[in-house]
């Protein structure tokens, strides 16, 4: 884990009252790096497939249908620990 | 001094595992009585629930619909934080998010320009009337509340929570939206994950206050090879380009709002408009570029643990 100000790196974003981070110096020790791009939507046109291709290749996350809809309604214990905050809406 | 110990459940709502931690001393039956606040929002304010009011303003589309004064009272506030975007946050995204198969795993794939352009020219939040208790949306439009259910569940879950007493809790409602409640000078941690890896990134104090996330990585969908976010630019029905975004508020709505209108952001623009909201709305945060990049108020910096 990183602390965040360790990776700090003032841009001309901080003129106005910002300050731009960079994720990790090396690609190594750094998880976000080691990420794909995200998609460039601006790369995309609609005439690189047919839809019958498109609808084809098409993948569903594999984390999203593991997940189990399961409720733990039994009461478990613990101590106060850092919560993991990912994901998304 | 003896470490305190805290009860803890998880149970499956909104299509996520929430979690609620609160102290040992509080009887196991708590949890039922805390979970029922969530189940209600759901039941009646989820637009995926079917027969909840927001489902009944989507299927009669063009009709005003008789509702209740909670939800007039939600779709207001949400429509308020939506004017702090330039369109960029529209409740009404709903036929584009149909469009680029991300409900039902139905019709995935590139839509064409044509059916973009469709798509976007029925998503105008301003297209909302309310008259009294009646909502009236316009035909073919239909109404998402994914970005902000969950958060305004928690919020009703946390008025309640503080109504029993219960103030040293924690509620982590499916890693996005987390709410904090503490005595002072004792705060809860968040580990913020990397988007794809889920490794720790950076960890947060979070005081009495609430943590929402928005990522790129966790809904999408692969077509040939190429990963497409479900977080879309309600302006240009396409999908946004930078990876997750992060924000520290005392309401979870708020939070989970901002994480999503401000996805679409470039670092200089997500400044400003942190920095324009904050008039308003106290929050601070950090947007992850394309790049990986992280462009983070000064404010948010000042709640690193």
């Amino acid at each position: 884990m990183k602390k965040l100000t360790s990776l700090l790196k003032t841009t001309g974003l901080a003129a106005i009252g910002g300050l731009l981070l960079a994720t990790g110096a090396s690609a190594g020790d750094d998880p976000v790096k080691e990420q794909a791009a995200a998609p460039q939507a601006s790369e995309i046109t609609a005439a690189e497939q047919t839809p019958e291709q498109a609808a084809n290749s098409v993948k569903q996350d594999a984390k999203k249908k593991d997940k189990k809809k399961k409720s733990h309604k039994k009461t478990g214990l613990e101590k106060k620990r850092p919560e993991r905050a990912s994901g998304s809406k | 001094m003896e470490e305190l110990l805290y009860k803890v459940q998880e149970r499956f709502l909104f299509h996520a595992h929430i979690r609620i931690k609160i102290p040992a001393a509080w009887p196991d039956t708590a949890f039922d009585a805390l979970y029922a606040v969530l189940e209600e929002a759901d039941k009646k304010y989820n637009s995926y629930q079917p027969g909840s009011y927001i489902d009944q303003i989507n299927r009669h589309a063009g009709h005003f619909v008789e509702v209740d004064g909670e939800t007039v009272s939600l779709l207001k506030q949400v429509i308020a934080l939506s004017d702090l975007f330039d369109g960029t946050y529209d409740i009404t995204i709903m036929p584009l998010i149909r469009l680029w198969g991300f409900y039902k795993d139905s019709n995935r794939r590139v839509p064409t320009f044509e059916e973009i352009a469709a798509a976007c020219s029925k998503v105008n939040y301003k297209q909302i009337e309310i008259r009294g208790n009646q909502v009236r949306i316009a035909p073919g439009q239909e109404i998402i509340t994914g970005s902000f259910i969950k958060a305004y569940a928690t919020d009703r879950l946390i008025q309640a929570m503080r109504q029993k007493g219960i103030n040293h809790a924690i509620v982590n409602a499916g890693g996005s939206t987390i709410f904090a409640l503490n005595p002072a000078g004792d705060p809860w941690q968040v580990s913020v994950d990397a988007p794809d890896t889920e490794t720790a990134l950076f960890t947060l104090n979070l005081d009495n206050a609430a943590y929402s996330t928005s990522s790129q990585s966790t809904a999408f969908v692969d077509i040939n090879g190429k990963r497409y976010g479900h977080i879309l630019n309600p302006k240009t029905g396409w999908p946004a380009k930078n990876r997750m975004t992060g924000i520290l508020s005392e309401s979870a709505l708020i939070g989970d709002i901002l994480t999503t209108g401000l996805f679409n952001e470039s670092p200089e623009n997500f400044l400003e408009k942190m920095r324009q909201i904050n008039t308003r709305h106290p929050a601070s945060g950090f947007l992850m570029g394309e790049d990986n990049a992280i462009t983070a108020t000064p404010g948010f910096l000042q709640h690193q643990a």
